[in-house]
């Protein structure tokens, strides 16, 4: 059923690109940053700016009046955190990787083609996850690790905006993906990690939730 | 546009195969509220307040567990409930075959239970050895009715 989705997904962007009209299309990557302020920000160190996460994009833009367009695509990026503090709880280090379906309203402004800005909603569908903790006990480091993505949840909804230099067939954005709040990643991972809620540093916060990503990329038009 | 869409597809299909769900594999996570205990030689192990369901270590030879009992306190009987990965595996509450001396095994888990009933479950992750190869302390991970 999940893999349908993904499929039927891909099929609707591919049906939206066939369709002939006054269209752009984007290919573009960078790098990001994921700013946390959940719960699980009491838990961890914060590693502010260190843009160790990607993105690789394909937008689609289609005219739609006047200096607005409508922008769609699919989003592959990856988000997380990393903490190697043992003082509350496990040292943690948490990585996903999701897909995202991005659409939003394009606003040229004063239709020059020199800034353009992005806003819209942004489901996103996770792939994997991957989720290594560690708490020392009686001296000895005990060390936990696996791919918890059958214990998360898999769809996610946000909100994305993008601040956009066009430059020929160029562009150079800054951008901000924030899921909406109160979307935890646990579903069912008690009783199936090696630490319990009084040792994990993600299950006492209540699983990976409250984030922003921020971001740089860059790209080209490839039509 | 053929290409577009060849393109397109590859990365659906792509971000399909990306999907994994195996099992973790690994379940044995201590239960809450369990504790963990380190005990030395001629050290007591108290279950209940106030030095009632007391057990001493005794590592002068074989590491061994003797119930103690103190004037007027709770006594408590223990056993050997065989090899276990953590804490959380031990699951059984027997009433009978208890001891008030059992030696003490690495990885084994043993149940405590008390006249009042209540019963406690521990757990030997590991011993601490000395360079002779002589165990100095016990690493326990214990809780007090499970």
């Amino acid at each position: 059923m999940k893999r349908c989705s993904v499929i039927l997904i891909a099929f609707l962007i591919l049906e939206s690109v066939s369709v002939k009209a006054q269209s752009r299309l984007y290919v573009s990557a960078g790098v990001s940053d994921v700013w946390i302020w959940g719960s699980i920000n009491t838990w961890i160190e914060k590693e502010a700016f260190s843009f160790n996460y990607y993105t690789v994009d394909v937008e689609y833009e289609r005219k739609l009046i006047g200096s607005f367009s409508l922008m769609t695509g699919v989003s592959f990026f990856n988000a997380g955190y990393s903490s190697s503090s043992y003082i509350f709880g496990s040292s943690s280090i948490f990585k996903a990787n999701f897909i995202a379906v991005p659409l939003a309203v394009r606003w040229n402004m004063s239709n020059k083609n020199v800034f353009f800005i992005d806003a819209g909603i942004t489901p996103f569908f996770l792939l994997n996850a991957h989720l290594k903790e560690g708490i020392y006990r009686f001296n000895r480091l005990y060390e936990m690790e696996g791919d918890i993505t059958r214990y998360s949840n898999k769809i996610y909804f946000g909100s994305k905006f993008q601040f956009v230099i066009p430059v020929n067939r160029f562009q150079f954005a800054m951008y901000m993906q924030l899921p909406f709040s109160g979307q935890s990643s646990l579903k069912g991972l008690d009783g199936h990690w090696g630490l319990n809620r009084q040792q994990s540093t993600y299950l006492i916060a209540d699983g990976f939730a409250d984030y922003m990503i921020v971001g740089l990329k860059a790209g080209c038009r490839i039509r | 546009m053929f290409k577009l869409k060849t393109v397109i597809l590859s990365l659906a299909v792509l971000s399909v195969s990306c999907i994994n769900e195996h099992d973790i594999g690994i379940s044995c996570a201590d239960p809450i509220g369990s504790e963990d205990y380190v005990t030395a030689d001629e050290s007591w192990m108290c279950f209940l307040p106030d030095i009632n369901g007391c057990f001493r270590i005794e590592l002068q030879t074989t590491p061994q567990i003797r119930s103690v009992y103190y004037d007027d306190h709770i006594y408590g009987w223990i056993k050997d409930v065989g090899i276990k990965n953590c804490l959380s595996e031990i699951t059984e509450k027997p009433l009978d075959e208890f001891s008030y001396l059992l030696p003490l095994v690495e990885h084994h888990g043993y149940v405590v239970r008390f006249p009042d009933n209540s019963i406690g479950r521990f757990y030997i992750d590991s011993f601490d050895t000395d360079s002779f190869g002589h165990v100095t302390r016990v690493n326990i991970i214990r809780q007090h009715n499970y």
